[in-house]
């Protein structure tokens, strides 16, 4: 049993704070610094995760934990009684709408109990949930497409796939919501009374069914009570009800690994810096403070304090300062997240209502509060150490002693230190930037100055197959002047019927592409979502058949001059247009992954593609009605054979952007590509146009897109100017932010170690003035010993940014499209000069402030 | 098995108690250890309020002792003297009327010496043993000073001594007036003892943020630094000055009043200064 | 009864030719009660002997025995505590720790020790020290001699085996050192405190009971 003196040990915590309100408020300041950082940075990510993860879900269609489809009346029942889970909601599926104006978009129909509405995200904003049988709830987004007014009244009728019939049904708009461009499909809300009477609920098991007909089945939401480990404790579920398992599934939003390693790598990077940067500071502080109050402590020892208790009051007194600095820097930093997230979410590739917005929760301040309290308790660990290794009799004599008391090595390290941090950062921040080129930027992003496209294109819940840019806009566009140079793109998965070698090519591929370690990591990371992948086992399988996925384009001539040459038939740099028009060549697109090329082929080697035009079409799997369904139909059509004319690299302004195991595209001339793929649209029209007709291009464009063809968009060279700028500006901001906080940081560390060096010396230079020494040979002294500190930092921040750019930024630069690395140290030649005259100025500043008093007064001291 | 230990270790404290051997096992902050210093402080105190009570034993043989030592030669005395006088007075027609006033004068002073002597041991035995308790509270220190004073005038006029008094201020302490006269007359009656014959007495007052300070100097030889220390102790009287007359128990008893009073008294040596300073402190 | 006990301590520093004889066998023995000084010129081992008997510092040899129990082993937080309940501190320069109150200053030991502040005794004694109006007020505000007070107070009060008092009135004018000196005479009587009293003022050193001369290391007189 110990003796209770936690209070004496807590009043004299806080009574030391108290009364050097002062000296703690230096050390407040550095804590509400380091939250701050903290905290701003939680926020930032936080507000990040959580939006990335709303994208998911509204991508999902849900906010549920997880979902189990198609089940019958019973089966619900069971599932409902078990209590294990926070709660269930249900929709019933009624069918899906057939309509010829909703080609572009997929629409469900469903009954929704409100609850599975609100997971859904399809909960009526204006208006009802519908109640009438002809009631009904869409999204605004399926209204436009519908030409139906966003009002509450509205008649209309559509056509709906209800079991296996299309009917025309009448409907009065009961409400809307705000459909969710990202979301896989838009949902139509029918009635209760509707969905009875068309879809009734299947009373039979969906295992049990034998044809393919969705109406009438139970789609159950189960939120669990928490979001850990949602795959057990489903599982769990599902044997505990003794359902069948194989149409539950996760809600993927949920899947944790949604983040990419260099990002993690960056976090922890960020957090390390903050973590230093408070470190140093704290401890700085917390360290001189200790050593001014040496005396206390040694008195504190005689009259009888333990090293451990003395241990305990430095340390109640760090978290006293915590228990009022991080409250303070938490709100400061979440001020500072608020501010810089719509400029870092600029750049975010989703597309969500709350985009920029800050997502606080109860995890963004838990992290931040332990982050910054473990930050400064462990800055304060040594100061806690050094305070109750104060011997008392020391602390006597210390009176005496203050004067000859020099300053510790180690803190003009950690001052060094600091003050670097700031530079290297500021420099670093710089090298980015400076890398940053807009020539480049452009370069690598717009390889023509304007490339047009579906407007449905980047939009999973349009349906986009099959449409392109339509021959109007082709025609149109011809007759413009400004046009220099027109060409067309087109596309085709290479998937069911993928590209086929003989042995002797399939042996070079096995070697040059699929047994090295970058395919390998390329095809782990493309299946990183299927936990049940074997890499080994894919790569057996493709040996088996020796043949590969890829993609597949048709480009005009215009597009071919486009591409990077790597490497041709006839050894020249330049594609010979004559015989790639012949039909009889393929162009073969090169692996890269991550600054990584192979070539997997070789000009003059033989590929193998799919002819999948229309007549080759044998249907395998049919629906009850007798209609084919489009899978696996192409088997057994013929497989043409193409020479690689050469290796080339698609600019990735022109690439598309989804991507494949190993980037084995194939280009055919636009010709041969409709001649074996069957008769399309062009994804794509790229423009080239005439010197100063851009902004003349751009304004007839713009309003085509806008009046004429709505269903086109595109992008020009401008829009990607726009790009830069925001992402420049991304990075100024954040950097900015860093190298304020950070140099305020080192230069607090610096005054502060400057003015502790003057009051320890106080007696001394007192001294040194009695005998003769003049005030402005002391604070030339003073200056002196802060131009060591400039020296010091000078040496080691140009060293540590050398290192940092060499090493750090140009593998992180490299590994980027958009950024150039080249050595700089630039800022820090332009920021030492200033920080010299700073160096001097703090000593000068301190010196006249602190040594205001009379030399006699100042002998007497204490 | 915790509060098993625990008892252990109390009985082996009461048992090392009672033996007489007990000693702190540890410093440490538990609360075993606490106890143990405590326990520790108890016995110490008990140990010296046994001590004490052996004390006070002692200070009553003292007490009879001193009164047997110290009656002796007055009573001797007296008996001598009277016997002388009724010698003389049996001669008849031939006795010395000068003798037998001289004898008679003699048994007088002896008789007050003996009186004065059973007095202050009566006052000091009282005094020691708390049956009789001061009443210390504000007053005129001055009034004080001029009470003691007039009450060895006369004494120093016979020996022609100037009293020169330094009272022009107010100064108010805590004391008992009855008993810190008494004191204060005790230490003025062994300065006129100790000055030689024209000589003065300067008694002047100083004050301090906790006391106020009587100073009585003296022209006498002064206390060297040896006796300092000593001049106090009951029944002493100055190498000195053994010729003359008095007792030391008047010094003894001012102490023991001014301490009663959270006084003290200071001797300064006279290797400090020239003649004999005694200073009183008294409490503000 | 003896409180206080030192049997030939010995103290040295650095060695062979550099070794500096700091103390060189002292014994001494201070009754339960007692006032007693020690005085000595600056450098004779006054300083060093009162560290070795304050649990300050361990001696070279020689054994410090306090309250029965001896010292002389005892190492770190274990003399912190015994400083904490065995010893009173007087230092020339008040030490008082500067941010709390002249009570809190006061009753500092006790509850450090977990105990609980004997109210009445604690009254008591800031009376006997003229502190009642100063109570609240910070160490800073009072004057020199009103620090030395309260560091006599915080000794009294946690009732220690002794107090040590170190040229408790070093940094104090003539007339003032006269009352602290007084104070503490009057109240180790008044609370029945041993008091030690280490000076080179052998004007100071007069107060005391008995006065213990310690010169070049070593006792040269004790009366």
């Amino acid at each position: 049993m110990k003796v209770k003196n936690n209070k004496a040990i807590n009043n004299l915590a806080l009574s030391g704070i108290k009364n050097n309100i002062k000296k703690y408020a230096l050390l407040s300041i550095a804590v509400i610094l380091t939250t701050l950082m903290f905290s701003s940075f939680f926020t930032i990510v936080g507000s990040i995760l959580n939006e990335l993860q709303l994208a998911s879900m509204r991508r999902a269609g849900g906010s549920a934990h997880a979902e189990i489809k198609y089940l019958c009346q019973s089966e619900y029942d069971i599932l409902k009684k078990d209590s294990k889970f926070k709660d269930i909601s249900y929709r019933i599926v009624v069918g899906f709408v057939r309509d010829e104006r909703l080609k572009k978009l997929n629409v469900e129909v469903n009954y929704f109990e409100p609850l599975n509405a609100k997971g859904s995200f399809c909960y009526p904003e204006e208006g009802r949930m519908p109640e009438a049988e002809n009631e009904i709830v869409l999204s605004d987004l399926t209204l436009k497409e519908l030409g139906v007014p966003k009002e509450i009244g509205s008649e209309f009728s559509l056509d709906l796939l209800i079991g296996n019939e299309v009917k025309t049904y009448d409907f009065v708009l009961c409400g809307s919501y705000r459909g969710d461009p990202i979301s896989f499909a838009q949902q139509a809300l029918v009635s209760e009374k509707f969905q009875q009477k068309y879809a009734p609920v299947k009373q039979t098991s969906f295992f049990e069914e034998t044809d393919f007909n969705y109406s009438g089945y139970i789609m159950a939401d189960i939120n669990f009570r928490n979001s850990f480990n949602i795959q057990k404790k489903l599982d769990k579920l599902m044997s505990r009800t003794g359902l069948n398992n194989s149409n539950s599934g996760v809600n993927w939003a949920y899947m944790t690994s949604s983040i990419d390693p260099l990002a993690i790598v960056l976090m922890i990077m960020f957090l390390a810096v903050f973590f230093f940067a408070g470190y140093l500071i704290i401890y700085n502080i917390f360290y001189l403070n200790i050593i001014s109050d040496t005396q206390e402590y040694g008195l504190l020892k005689t009259i009888g304090t333990t090293g451990k208790q003395i241990r305990q009051i430095v340390l109640r007194r760090a978290s006293l300062l915590s228990l009022f600095g991080i409250p303070i820097g938490l709100i400061l930093g979440i001020g500072v997240g608020a501010y810089l997230l719509p400029v870092i979410t600029e750049d975010l590739n989703t597309v969500s209502f709350d985009k920029g917005k800050v997502h606080l929760n109860v995890w963004i301040i838990l992290l931040t509060v332990v982050f910054s309290y473990v930050t400064v308790i462990i800055s304060s660990l040594r100061p806690c150490k050094n305070a109750a290794r104060v011997s008392p009799i020391e602390a006597l004599k210390f009176t005496e002693k203050l004067g000859k008391n020099g300053k510790p090595k180690r803190k003009k390290v950690i001052v060094i230190l600091s003050l670097s941090l700031a530079l290297v950062v500021l420099n670093s921040t710089f090298g980015i930037l400076s890398g940053l080129d807009l020539n480049t930027f452009i370069e690598k992003y717009t390889s023509v100055d304007f490339s047009i496209q579906d407007a449905g294109f980047d939009n999973p819940s349009m349906i986009s197959y099959g449409i392109g840019v339509d021959n109007g806009f082709w025609e149109a566009a011809n007759e413009q002047d400004s046009i220099e140079n027109i060409g067309r793109l087109y596309f085709e998965f290479e998937e069911d019927t993928p590209y086929c070698f003989d042995d002797i090519t399939w042996e070079k591929i096995e070697n040059r592409l699929l047994k090295t370690r970058e395919a390998r990591e390329r095809i782990e990371y493309s299946n990183r979502y299927n936990p049940n992948f074997d890499v080994n086992v894919f790569i057996e399988n493709l040996n088996k058949t020796k043949s590969l996925e890829g993609k597949l384009y048709g480009m005009d001539e215009f597009v071919v001059s486009k591409l990077d040459v790597i490497e041709t038939l006839d050894g020249s740099d330049k594609i010979d247009m004559e015989k790639f028009k012949s039909g009889k060549y393929v162009l073969l697109n090169r692996f890269n992954y991550n600054g990584s090329c192979y070539n997997a082929l070789d000009p003059g080697d033989k590929v193998l593609v799919r002819n999948k035009r229309p007549e080759y079409f044998k249907p395998k799997y049919f629906a009850q009605d007798g209609t084919p369904y489009i899978f696996g139909a192409y088997d057994e059509a013929p497989l043409e054979e193409y020479e690689v004319l050469a290796l080339v690299e698609i600019p990735l302004p022109i690439e598309r952007h989804s991507y494949y195991s190993y980037d084995f595209d194939c280009i055919l001339p636009p010709d041969e590509f409709l001649n074996i793929c069957g008769d399309r649209l062009p994804e794509r029209v790229l423009i080239d146009v005439k010197n100063e007709s851009e902004e003349e291009f751009e304004t007839w464009i713009k309003d085509y897109t806008e009046n004429e063809n709505d269903n086109l968009s595109y992008i020009s060279k401008a829009s990607v100017e726009e790009e830069y700028k925001s992402t420049r500006k991304t990075i100024i901001s954040i950097g900015f932010v860093l190298v304020v906080i950070l140099s305020l940081i080192g230069l607090l560390n610096y005054a502060n170690t400057i003015i502790a060096s003057i009051m320890v010396r106080k007696r001394e230079f007192a001294m040194l003035e009695a005998v003769g020494m003049t005030g402005k040979q002391q604070i030339f002294s003073m200056v002196r010993e802060g131009l060591g500190y400039f020296v010091w930092t000078a040496i080691v921040s140009t060293v540590l940014s050398t290192v940092v750019n060499i090493f750090i930024l140009r593998n992180l630069m490299d590994g980027t499209a958009i950024l150039i690395w080249h050595f700089t140290l630039l800022p820090l030649i332009i920021c030492l000069p200033l920080f010299l005259i700073l160096s001097a100025l703090i000593p000068v500043a301190s010196y006249s402030v602190l040594n205001k008093k009379s030399v006699v007064e100042r002998l007497r001291v204490e | 098995m915790l509060a098993n230990r625990t008892i252990v270790r109390l009985e082996e404290m009461l048992d090392d108690a009672i033996e007489g051997t007990f000693v702190e096992d540890k410093y440490d902050e538990s609360r075993m250890s606490r106890l143990e210093s405590r326990w520790k402080d108890f016995l110490s105190n008990s140990v010296l309020s046994n001590k004490n009570l052996e004390t006070e034993r002692q200070r009553l043989e003292q007490f009879i002792s001193d009164i047997s030592h110290q009656t002796k030669t007055p009573m001797t005395n007296i008996k001598m003297y009277s016997t002388l006088l009724s010698e003389e007075v049996s001669r008849g027609e031939d006795a010395s009327l000068e003798k037998i006033r001289n004898y008679s004068s003699e048994i007088e002073k002896q008789t007050s010496r003996l009186e004065f002597l059973i007095e202050s041991l009566t006052k000091l035995s009282r005094l020691e043993n708390g049956t009789l308790s001061l009443s210390a509270k504000k007053e005129d220190t001055n009034k004080l000073i001029r009470t003691s004073i007039s009450a060895i005038e006369s004494k120093a006029a016979l020996k022609n001594i100037k009293i020169i008094l330094d009272d022009d201020n107010g100064l108010t302490s805590l004391f008992d007036m009855k008993w810190t006269n008494e004191a204060l007359v005790n230490i003025l009656d062994n300065s006129v003892k100790y000055t030689p014959e024209g000589g003065e007495i300067k008694v002047f007052t100083e004050s301090f943020e906790m006391y106020n300070a009587i100073h009585v100097v003296d022209s006498g030889p002064g206390i060297s630094e040896e006796e300092a220390a000593r001049i106090f102790g009951r029944f002493y009287r100055g190498n000195e000055v053994k010729q003359e007359e008095g007792i030391g128990i008047g010094l003894y008893l001012a102490r023991e009043i001014i301490s009663k009073e959270e006084g003290y008294i200071k001797v300064v040596p006279n290797n400090k200064r020239k003649g004999g300073e005694i200073v009183v402190y008294l409490r503000k | 009864m003896s409180i206080l006990e030192a049997k030939d301590l010995k103290k040295y520093y650095g060695k062979d030719e550099t070794l500096v004889k700091a103390l060189d066998g002292v014994s001494l023995n201070v009754e339960k009660g007692e006032f007693v000084s020690i005085i000595g010129t600056s450098g004779s081992g006054k300083s060093t002997l009162l560290h070795m008997l304050g649990g300050l510092d361990n001696p070279t040899s020689g054994k410090v025995i306090v309250d029965d129990k001896d010292i002389s082993d005892l190492k770190g937080d274990e003399l912190c505590i015994f400083r904490r309940r065995k010893i009173g501190f007087v230092f020339q320069s008040y030490n008082l720790v500067p941010s709390i109150s002249v009570y809190e200053n006061i009753v500092l030991p006790i509850k450090l020790d977990g105990k609980k502040v004997d109210k009445e005794f604690i009254d008591n004694v800031i009376d006997t020290l003229g502190l009642k109006e100063k109570v609240n007020v910070l160490p800073s505000k009072l004057s020199g001699g009103q620090q030395q007070r309260v560091a006599i107070a915080r000794a009294l009060a946690a009732k220690p085996a002794i107090i040590l008092a170190d040229e408790p009135t070093g940094n104090l004018d003539s007339k003032t050192s006269q009352d602290v000196l007084g104070l503490l005479k009057t109240t180790g009587r008044k609370f029945n405190q041993t008091i030690m009293i280490i000076t080179h003022n052998d004007e100071i050193a007069q107060m005391a009971d008995r006065i213990i001369h310690i010169e070049d290391g070593r006792i040269i007189e004790n009366k």
